[in-house]
């Protein structure tokens, strides 16, 4: 039972002290727990506070965001993915004339203009895609009130798209107005920035219309540098800005200021009352003043109308003019006048620049046009002037001509029938002089020299010596007076007689000798003359050495340095070198001042004369005889007639003479002569006159009628070949006259 | 080890030997807590070596048995005092698939300290499952007795073996098979 009680006793000790081991345990493990509550509760605190300032941080970061895209002067938008406007800054209602809370809600697509619609939604799923932060797509919307605008669209995405994101299905910024969505997709808004871009596009716009404006002047400006008659351009120029401006009429008066309408160009649309010749300008002072002071008229409706051009446009249907000076010069040369009719108009400020540029264009044109036509009248005035001064030499040629005739026919006849030798040679030295004095005329009046275009070859056959006699001669007087000694030498290897344009090599020998005589005293002139043989025994080469040896002053040495010639040979060099061309030579001119000049001609290839063919000169020439015959000489200067007549010098011969075309016409009323020959001026009725008339008799028909002219116009002598059978030019030479026997009149040739 | 193991191993011995063995066993294992347990303490776990050794000795039952047996009535302990852990499952293999998973993982929550067995399922299908057990205190009698209380307590009937995989002992395999 002791034992009983003792084991009972140390159970209820062990519980006991179990117990109480448990209790600590638990006091201890409450402890603990007490502990780590307070450190929760702590910790807890520190995560509050720590939330609160991050909120806070959050809220402030977000009212700075908001004050920001308030102050930014662009559209901010914020969309969703149905394109529903979730936000808008205060720019943004401003600019879509709403109030912000109107637009909440909107779709972003009832601002994009239609057309826009699907460039706007290509770029958004671009960008969608492509994140591209500096893109930006510029396009025009449409406020609630007022004109559209042009904005640069700028796109930014606040989030990654969802990682199941499909662009059609996420991405639905619907601008088909189709409201599908997946729900699930965590992408929600799109930020849409817009900057306006208006004053931009307009400035960009006007750049373009001035563009195109500067194209259409320059078109203006072409046509009006086309050939076409100055009117019509006018009139198609009107038309063209009228079209190009959409204005219904144009009209331009011209020279309204004097009082006088000069010109009036109108061009209307087809349904509008025709404006010109309906109103007296002149009655009215608002045009006057315009064209006194350059100013402008310009309405937009009549009630805008100065009052005494009211009463005018009332009746004329037109509501919105704009009317503008010509001005050429300084002064105004009338008025343009650009109406639109049957509605009101604002003329815009860049229109009436344009207006008045094409308006100084035609002003331009206009000037252009006087410019010429006053040039017109003064280029008839001068050519005018100009004719009269060539009849007036043309009628002193004829008059020398006339008077040279008679001197070289009759000089002529003598030379043929003057047997003393002596005499011979006299009227050789007139007939040389009177053909030079002939060349001099024609050198003065520009006419050409070689004559009558008939008979080209000049070259007869000439001996050196008597021409050298005849420049001696010549200068006799001369050399004397200067002191001047004149030593010719010819050598014995130039042919007695060669074949040589005697005028023009006597002119050649003329032109040095009066040069050295003109530059030198108290000197020698020596003149050489050899020929050289060639492979051709017929033909030499001439080789003429001329000098001159020169004791000058030294006065006159100043000039000559810089004039191998001397002062008054100017021109003299090149008139040498012509004629020696002309004779087929070659000119060389070697100078030392203190010798004075040497120079040094080669004319090649000159023929030698055949003597008998000399000494023959007049039977050769004269190698036929006339058949009987009739000849009619029409002349009212009547040495011309006898002239022809000793040349003519046949016996079987019958002449007929007329002193007018008149005389000579009643005379072939009953004679019909062989050959006629008629001067062409004669007082009364010309050349042309008689010779028209006897065309038109035909029993005359087949008469050869000749010319018989002093005149060396090129017109007349054209209208002479025209109607004449031929012509022979005063003064004629007997070749001349022979040729034209032998061509017109049937002859018997001697053997 | 903790101190519901040694207090219900204790009242099993009194309710199956009096206390007069309790206290015999206590006394003749000179023990460092004096035999004073209680359940939220912690005390040496070759103090309850000692206690079956000793038992053993005095009613002439194995030790393996003992543990054995002590495993098989822990089990009805635990049944009843952490039911709502055990209820969700409808059969044995599910409860012990998640073992190491689910209860392992309460029971550190509330004893940071303890030291506890690893069940590592190493096959299973409807009728069969492998598992191995490791443990330094290598009470693997104690783990099959658990077993085969899990397997009554479920009403499926099952043959349990058991296979050394290491040689102290310490990892255990343990083939339950469905009869």
């Amino acid at each position: 039972m002791n034992k009983e009680n003792e084991i009972l006793s140390r159970k209820l000790e062990r519980e006991r002290e179990a117990r109480q081991q448990a209790e600590s345990l638990l006091e201890e493990k409450s402890l603990m727990l007490y502990e780590s509550n307070k450190k929760l509760i702590r910790l807890n605190k520190l995560l509050e506070n720590v939330i609160e300032l991050r909120t806070k941080k959050l809220s402030e970061r977000e009212h700075e965001y908001f004050a920001i895209v308030e102050s930014i002067a662009d559209i901010i938008c914020k969309v969703n993915l149905q394109g529903e406007i979730t936000f808008a800054n205060q720019i943004a209602s401003e600019i879509f004339k709403g109030k912000r809370m109107e637009l909440l809600g909107r779709s972003i697509w009832d601002f994009v203009p239609k057309i826009y619609k699907q460039r706007a939604f290509l770029f958004f799923a671009k960008q969608f895609v492509h994140r591209n932060r500096n893109a930006y797509l510029e396009i025009p919307i449409m406020p609630f009130l007022g004109e559209e605008l042009w904005v640069r669209v700028n796109i930014q995405f606040t989030e990654e798209r969802c990682m199941g994101c499909e662009l059609r299905s996420c991405f639905n910024l619907d601008h088909t107005n189709k409201k599908e969505v997946l729900f699930t997709c965590d992408f929600k808004e799109i930020i849409i920035v817009a900057h306006d871009i208006t004053d931009k596009k307009k400035v960009e716009n006007e750049i373009e219309q001035n563009l195109k404006q500067q194209g259409f002047l320059s078109e203006i400006l072409a046509k009006y540098n086309s050939l076409q008659i100055f009117d019509t351009i006018n009139q198609e120029v009107i038309e063209m800005v009228g079209k190009y401006m959409d204005i219904s009429r144009i009209y331009i008066y011209k020279n309204i200021s004097d009082h006088y309408l000069d010109k009036i160009y109108e061009w209307k649309e087809d349904s509008i009352q025709a404006h010109a010749n309906q109103i007296n300008y002149e009655n009215v002072n608002t045009i006057k003043k315009i064209v006194d002071e350059n100013q402008v008229v310009i309405a937009s409706e009549q009630s805008e109308y100065p009052m005494d051009l009211k009463d005018i446009i009332v009746t004329n249907q037109h509501q919105a003019t704009i009317l503008l000076p010509i001005q050429i010069w300084q002064g105004t040369k009338g008025i343009i006048g650009f109406d639109i009719c049957n509605r009101k108009y604002e003329w815009t400020s860049g229109e009436l620049k344009f207006l008045r540029s094409i308006v100084n264009i035609i002003s331009t044109a206009f000037l252009r046009n006087e410019t010429q036509i006053n040039l017109k009248k003064a280029k008839r005035k001068a050519e005018e002037a100009s004719k009269i001064k060539s009849d007036f030499l043309a009628d002193i040629s004829h008059e020398i001509r006339t008077s040279l005739n008679v001197v070289l026919g009759l000089s002529e006849w003598l030379n043929t029938n003057v047997s003393d030798k002596e005499h011979k040679n006299y009227l050789h030295t007139i007939l040389t002089n009177g053909r030079t004095m002939l060349n001099q005329v024609n050198d003065i009046l520009g006419l050409p020299k070689t004559e009558s275009g008939n008979v080209e070859d000049a070259y007869e056959v000439m001996q050196v010596h008597q021409v050298l006699r005849q420049l001696e001669q010549k200068f006799h007087t001369r050399l004397h007076e200067k002191q001047i000694e004149f030593i010719s030498q010819i050598h014995s290897s130039v042919p007695e007689y060669i074949l040589m344009d005697e005028v023009c090599f006597y002119r050649m020998l003329f032109s040095l000798i009066s040069n050295s005589i003109n530059n030198i005293i108290n000197g020698t002139i020596r003149l050489e003359v050899k020929a050289l043989h060639t492979s051709d025994p017929m033909i030499v080469h001439l080789l003429l050495s001329y000098t001159d040896t020169r004791f000058i002053d030294s006065k006159m040495n100043q000039n000559s340095e810089n004039n191998l010639f001397g002062k008054s040979s100017e021109g003299m060099l090149p008139m040498l070198e012509e004629l020696t061309q002309k004779l087929n030579g070659k000119l060389d001119v070697k100078v030392e001042r203190e010798n004075g000049i040497e120079i040094s001609i080669k004319l090649c290839n000159v023929p030698i004369g055949n003597v008998i063919e000399s000494e023959d000169k007049v039977s050769k020439e004269q190698d036929f005889i006339l058949e009987p015959c009739k000849i009619l000489i029409v002349d009212d200067f009547p040495f011309n007639i006898m002239v022809l007549k000793r040349i003519i010098d046949f016996d079987n011969v019958i002449f007929y003479e007329a002193e007018s075309g008149q005389v000579a016409l009643d005379l072939l009323a009953v004679e019909k002569p062989d050959l006629i020959f008629t001067d062409i001026r004669m007082p009364g009725m010309s050349g042309f006159e008689v010779v028209e008339k006897i065309r038109e008799r035909e029993e005359l028909n087949n008469v050869p009628v000749v010319a018989f002219t002093a005149s060396s116009l090129p017109e007349e002598i054209a209208q002479i070949k025209d109607n004449f059978d031929y012509y022979l030019h005063k003064p004629v030479s007997r070749k001349e006259v022979f040729y034209v026997l032998r061509k017109f009149l049937p002859v018997t040739l001697i053997s | 080890m903790k101190g519901i193991i040694f207090c219900e191993f204790l009242e099993m011995v009194e309710e199956k030997f009096g206390y007069e063995v309790v206290d015999g066993i206590i006394n003749e294992s000179n023990l460092e807590s004096q035999g004073v347990y209680t359940a939220v303490g912690t005390y040496p776990h070759t103090e309850i070596f000692l206690l079956v050794e000793k038992l053993s000795k005095k009613v002439g039952i194995p030790i393996n048995e003992l543990f054995f047996y002590y495993g098989k009535h822990v089990f009805g302990v635990f049944e009843k005092g952490y039911k709502e852990m055990i209820i969700r499952y409808s059969d044995a293999f599910s409860f012990l698939s998640r073992i190491e998973d689910t209860i392992h993982v309460e029971v550190l929550k509330l004893y940071p300290k303890a030291e506890l067995p690893t069940i590592h399922i190493t096959n299973r299908t409807s009728e069969k499952l492998e598992m191995v057990y490791t443990s330094q205190r290598r009470m693997y009698d104690f783990a099959e007795g658990l077993l085969v209380g899990c397997m009554e307590y479920f009403k499926e009937e099952a043959k349990v073996t058991k296979e050394f995989v290491t040689k102290d002992r310490s990892k255990v395999l343990f083939i339950i098979e469905k009869v």
